[in-house]
């Protein structure tokens, strides 16, 4: 509970950071920020004029700073250079398909990681195991952006008949939606399932030498498929939804990469596409929206993690058996 | 007259793990190709030639790009700029990372609390996406990227030394010294550092792995060492527009990226077995 | 007038709020002449170690003042300069290991500037001799030595400035018995040697009574009694102090051989101590006066000092004699 309230309490402090950080990109540019601003109109002085005035980049560093977490607080984000657009509508417009694809990747990592640990643990010490051991380790080691081209590559190697998937919006065919999300979920899922079967792995094997419940859960006659099923697997997938949590934030802010190569119409995408145009409205925006995201989920994946694990509840050691 | 125990001391060869073996002989393998591998090529990494999108063949043995280059030459030497860029920004990581977390685990109190805060910040934040914004904002180079990339990574690394750092302020032979009134810094240099240097060392190649991805994906972006000098993840990203024709690019450099990230990982695992798990700090 | 190297006036050490924490320590008033060796016996949680912070200077009492060798103790953490030294109880954690022997030894000897770098050297070998470590076994890193060899090795760091208070805390109890006596007969003839002032901790009494002079007998954080070591083990006053005593056979004085006194009751916890006596939850003769209020330290006919309303009541043969 303690721990639970200093998390809390330093929330303010780390929105403050993110938010004067994401801020003050903007002032890390070289050269003069009215011009950067302007971009292709950088010698229309009218243009400039309006920039400065609107912007009010005369006033000091915090006065300006102080506007803009106010406006962003009422959802205003400014106005995105290129398009002319508010970027908080842009934002908006694209987040949906990113947060998808976190989902559906952590949720195909999850399925992939456990199914994998519980074959590593099955057949311990066999050739599966090793096998799948080794997947892991390589898979971690794997960029998700390498992953993702070689995916992309098999893809047009193997089926050249699948031709460019584009994405397919949630609101007009769920289904469909999913499955144009499928390879680039993949992508991500190839690394993270990794991980996660490692930890499933990890913390079994840990369990399967250590514990007390499965020695008793053996001398009582029970055979090794069920110590694994009933007694085993439900104690080392339990610190696997909080981990599950952190890859899904993970995945969030990591998303501009997968998003790029598959060409998804995502915030990430966005970002990386406004740092082409030297957009810099919506790069602050993009950045702020996914960074708030990711701290506030990370948070709550703290105050959920208690709830989930009943030993940390009553702070004991007991499993479930 | 040695007064420091010589640091081989526990070291004898045999009795290294596998692991460590395993990846110290890729990494040196991968590091001895990125010094001879260009000298080997025949038109090096920089001359375009009419020879395009070629297969491996002996004179280009990974092929050519869309250009003509030679795909051996450019991938080793992107290679190189990554070990050169994510070997001393990890150093540099590590070693300021390390220092703060002695500093704030020997005098303790308010001075550990508020420099681990400032921690919790930084690693509340993503970090590729922070990554990102600030080298679009400050213009790629080589310098902007150590740059960010150390500052990624310090709070990581001082949390672990932070923590081995605690175990051994804990021990007596620290309380002696401090009741024998020897000044702050040579406790932190002589007593506290030796016995954490097995962690440094770990956080070391840890931090590598974990910069190479992130190195590698920013050149990726275009945000990494800017062209015409070849880098891993740009090769990548060149190489994706005829990758249906010519995968050579592709193929090849992915492949040498994860060979290295691995050999990294292999030795953080190895050192972290050698010098014992649940034992990080020295007994006597 | 007898020079105090160690002087506790008026002490108490409580952890938390005053009002609402814990009372490690209380009511501390005792003196350690130069060249004496004085005593603490005392089980975990009687407050001993905090005592021995207090005389280092790791630690500042929340009341009164701890002076050693004529100057209070500064502010927390910092020690005492130099002024005291201690042997630790844990061997294995108190040398570096990745030092050799040697130059942990000469380690306190770079603070005062008494000593140069030769003068050091042969300083650590000087000392390093008189505990009988060779040249050999004295360029070794710590683990390569025995516990004897490591504690015989804190020893000398321990002296080897020369402070005018040494303080040992359980400083053989983790070694095994055979070698304990000759780490206690090595501490015995050094401290003939330099003429030492030691503060010697433990919670064996037989240990104690070997090496002290005079013998401080804790509970709760409380001094129960105190006295010269003969006659305190001649002729204890505190129920206490007798109950330590009839625990170990060889150490009965007298003709009549004591039963061993065993108490009832629970320990206290330090968090929660009883009104009145602390030792009234377990002592055999506790009556509602030592339950309802505190005994003070009172000096007795012997010249000791004890804090108990029926000082030696407790009979010779352990059963209760006749209440005053």
């Amino acid at each position: 509970m303690r721990y639970l309230l200093t998390r809390l309490a330093g929330l303010p402090l780390t929105l403050v950071a993110v938010s004067l950080l994401t801020f003050g990109i903007l002032f890390l540019v070289p050269g003069d920020t009215v011009d950067v601003l302007a971009g292709e109109s950088i010698d229309d002085p009218v243009v400039k004029a309006r920039i400065a005035a609107e912007l009010g980049l005369d006033r000091p560093f915090l006065v300006q700073y102080a506007d803009w977490v106010w406006r962003a607080a009422q959802g205003d984000l400014g106005i995105s250079t290129s398009s002319q657009r508010p970027v908080a509508d842009l934002i908006w417009a694209r987040l949906g398909v990113t947060v998808q694809l976190a989902v559906l990747g952590t949720l195909i990592s999850v399925l992939i990681g456990v199914a994998a640990g519980f074959l590593a643990l099955r057949f311990r010490g066999r050739l599966i195991d090793r096998l799948i051991m080794t997947w892991a380790a390589v898979g971690m080691s794997i960029p998700s952006f390498v992953s993702a081209t070689l995916i992309v590559l098999g893809i047009s190697i193997m089926l050249p008949s699948l031709g460019v998937v584009s994405y397919v919006p949630f609101s007009r065919d769920p289904l469909g939606s999913m499955a144009s999300l499928m390879f680039p979920a993949l992508s991500l899922a190839i690394v993270s399932g990794a991980m996660f079967c490692r930890y499933v792995q990890g913390a079994g094997d840990d369990i399967f030498r250590n514990a007390d419940y499965v020695r008793t859960a053996r001398a009582k006659g029970a055979g090794e498929r069920r110590v694994l099923a009933r007694h085993v697997m439900p104690n080392a997938i339990l610190p696997l939804v909080t981990v599950a949590g952190l890859q899904f934030a993970q995945l969030l802010g990591g998303s501009v990469i997968v998003e790029t190569i598959f060409s998804l119409p995502g915030a990430g995408r966005l970002i990386i596409t406004a740092i082409g145009e030297r957009d810099y409205p919506v790069i602050q925006g993009g950045v702020l929206v996914i960074t708030l995201s990711y701290v506030l989920l990370n948070l709550l994946v703290d105050m959920i993690y208690p709830l989930v694990d009943p030993r940390i509840r009553v702070g004991g050691s007991a499993g479930r058996s | 007259m040695n007064q420091m125990a010589k640091p081989l001391r526990g070291l004898s060869a045999f009795s290294l793990p596998p692991l460590l073996w395993l990846g110290g002989s890729l990494a040196l393998l991968l590091l001895a190709a990125t010094v001879f591998a260009p000298l080997l090529s025949s038109t090096g990494a920089y001359m375009p030639s009419a020879a395009v999108l070629e297969s491996p063949s002996w004179a280009h043995p990974l092929g050519t790009d869309s250009i003509g280059r030679d795909i051996m030459a450019r991938v080793f030497i992107g290679l190189r700029s990554s070990f050169l860029i994510v070997g001393t920004s990890a150093a540099l990581a590590v070693a300021l990372g390390g220092v703060i977390g002695m500093l704030a685990a020997y005098f303790g109190g308010p001075v550990d609390w508020v420099m681990m805060r400032l921690v919790d910040i930084f690693l509340a934040v993503p970090t590729l996406l922070l990554a990102v914004a600030v080298l679009a904002a400050m213009g790629p180079s080589a310098i902007a990227l150590t740059v960010v990339l150390v500052a990624t990574f310090i709070p990581h690394a001082s949390r672990v030394v932070r923590v081995a750092a605690l175990q051994v302020t804990a021990q007596d032979y620290v309380a002696s010294a401090r009741v024998s009134g020897i000044p702050w810094y040579v406790i932190v240099g002589k007593h506290i550092l030796p016995n954490v240097r097995g962690i440094v060392f770990v956080q070391m190649a840890v931090t590598m792995s974990y910069m190479l991805v992130i190195e590698s994906s920013l050149s990726f972006l275009g945000l990494g060492v800017p062209p015409p000098a070849p880098s891993i993840g740009y090769i990548i990203a060149e190489g994706r527009q005829w990758m249906e024709i010519a995968p050579w690019p592709i193929i090849s450099a992915s492949s040498v990226i994860v060979l290295l990230i691995l050999a990294t990982t292999f030795i953080g695992q190895g050192l972290d077995q050698h010098w014992g798990n649940g034992n990080r700090v020295r007994r006597a | 007038m007898t020079r105090h190297v160690l002087e506790f006036v008026g002490v108490s050490k409580v952890y938390g709020s005053r009002r609402s924490g814990i009372r490690v320590l209380r009511d501390l008033n005792v003196s350690v002449a130069a060249g004496e060796t004085l005593g603490i016996v005392g089980e975990s949680g009687s407050g001993k170690s905090t005592l021995a912070r207090l005389a280092l200077g790791m630690e500042q009492p929340t009341t009164g003042v701890v002076r050693v060798d004529g100057k209070s103790t500064g502010r927390a953490g910092a020690g005492v300069g130099g002024s005291a030294q201690i042997v630790f109880q844990d061997p294995a954690s108190s040398l570096n290991p990745v030092l050799e022997v040697v130059t942990s030894v000469r380690e306190p000897l770079t603070v005062s500037r008494k000593f140069d770098k030769a003068g050091r050297t042969r300083r650590a070998d000087t000392i390093l001799d008189e505990v009988r470590l060779n040249d050999e076994l004295r360029h070794r890193i710590p683990g390569e030595l025995s516990g004897g060899q490591k504690q015989r090795a804190s020893i000398a760091r321990a002296l080897a400035a020369l402070p005018p208070l040494v303080v040992c805390d359980e400083a053989v109890t983790a070694l095994d018995v055979s070698v304990r006596a000759q780490v206690l007969n090595l501490l015995r003839r050094v401290r003939e040697e330099y003429n030492s002032t030691l503060l010697f901790i433990s919670h064996d009494l037989s240990t104690v009574a070997y090496m002290s002079d005079r013998i401080l007998v804790l509970y709760l954080g409380k001094v129960m009694e105190i006295g010269t070591t003969a006659s305190l083990l001649r002729d204890p006053a505190h129920p206490y102090t007798m109950t330590l005593l009839s625990a170990v056979p060889r150490m009965q004085q007298g003709r009549l051989r004591r039963e061993r006194i065993v108490l009832g009751g629970e320990a206290p916890s330090i968090a929660n101590p009883p009104a009145g006596c602390p030792f009234s939850t377990r002592c055999p003769i506790a009556q509602d006066l030592c339950r309802q209020q505190e005994p003070p330290l009172a000096p007795l006919a012997n010249g000791n000092s004890a804090a108990c309303h029926f000082p030696h009541v407790l009979g010779a043969d352990g059963r209760q004699g006749a209440v005053a």
